[in-house]
């Protein structure tokens, strides 16, 4: 047994019924000849990439039959090129794989239903995110009034906290270093002090580069632009 | 960088990312078929098989897609019987 798989596309100006009726004779001609029917895929009405016999869109169907030999096949395709309502037909042998392919198709390992479940999946996580993040924003909140009810107090102690420590650290590694050899003492002694200073100092360095490099950046683009637009215009 | 200019100055983290980083870098292309298993190619997916086809509707070469021999022609095989079944156009503009 060989197992076939013949796709057909129907006219589309037929009405439903005669299109199913149409697509259920050929049924019928192969079980006739003997046939078992695997399966038959209704893929529904498509739009056509290309006009045939000025159809626009077409019905398609999937018959997935086994057949002892491939005379079957002669029969089906002259009975689909004497009809008319019939714009294409196309019949392949499957392989094993090609079975095992179809196969899993309509159990839902591949394709189609794999998608609608990753995308019911992925509305879950979404849903999930959404109430996590509907929690985050409950407990920020929470928190946030829980700090706004702490802050007046501890931002108060809190500037006294951090200022006090950052004097007496200096004043801390002064102390070990003096102990250091004397080539040592110095350069730390002077660490402090630069540690210090650039505290204050660093804000306005990264400020003032900053800005000169953005602004010579625009410059020279609008110098390109402008080299640009006059190129074309001599171009012209 | 017309984008930039229209939020406003560009920022040093954006100066960071004008030129592509991954630019000179040549990534090693692979058989998908080979790696994920894949034994047969459908020709009633045209979405699938977009992927091998440019814009007009022309058969990408094994260079661009990286495909094995083997499963090239199985490519093309399905690309040809979905054109027979109008599910792709034998020629087409901005397919894409």
């Amino acid at each position: 047994m060989r197992q076939y798989e013949t796709t057909f596309i129907v006219a589309p100006v037929l009405s439903d019924g005669e299109i199913k009726q149409a697509a259920e004779s050929y049924e019928k001609l192969l079980k006739k000849e003997g046939c078992e029917i695997v399966h038959v895929d209704k893929m529904g009405l498509k739009q056509l990439a290309y006009p045939i016999k000025k159809h626009n869109s077409g019905v398609y169907f999937s018959i997935e039959y086994k057949a002892e030999n491939g005379e079957v096949i002669d029969k089906l395709e002259l009975a689909f090129r004497r009809d008319e309502r019939i714009l294409r037909f196309l019949s392949v042998k499957l392989d094993k794989y090609g079975i095992q392919y179809n196969d899993d198709k309509r159990t839902g390992v591949i394709g189609k239903r794999k998608k609608e479940l990753a995308e019911a999946r992925a509305k879950e996580r979404a849903e999930l995110e959404a109430s996590n993040k509907a929690k985050k924003a409950e407990n920020r909140k929470k928190q946030a009034q829980r700090n706004a009810s702490k802050q007046e107090k501890p931002t108060v102690e809190v500037p006294a906290e951090k200022a006090k420590p950052t004097v007496e650290v200096p004043a801390e590694k002064v102390k070990p270093t003096v102990e250091v050899p004397a080539e040592k003492v110095k350069p730390t002694v002077e660490v402090p002090a630069e540690k210090v200073k650039p505290t204050v100092e660093v804000p306005a360095e990264k400020a003032a580069p900053v800005e000169t490099a953005d602004s010579n950046i625009d410059i020279a683009e609008e110098v390109s632009l402008d080299m640009d637009i006059l190129g074309d215009l001599t171009d012209i | 960088m017309a984008v930039q200019r229209r939020t406003g100055r560009p920022s040093r983290d954006d100066i960071k990312f004008l030129s592509n980083p991954n630019i000179g870098k040549n990534r090693k292309k692979y058989c998908r078929f080979r790696k994920y298993g894949i034994k047969h190619i459908d020709y009633k997916d045209p979405d699938f098989l977009l992927q091998f086809i440019n814009e007009q509707g022309k058969l990408l070469p094994r260079r661009i897609t990286g495909n094995s021999l083997k499963y090239q022609r199985k490519i093309a095989t399905a690309v040809k019987r979905a054109r027979h079944l109008a599910m792709l156009p034998y020629v087409a503009d901005l397919l894409k």
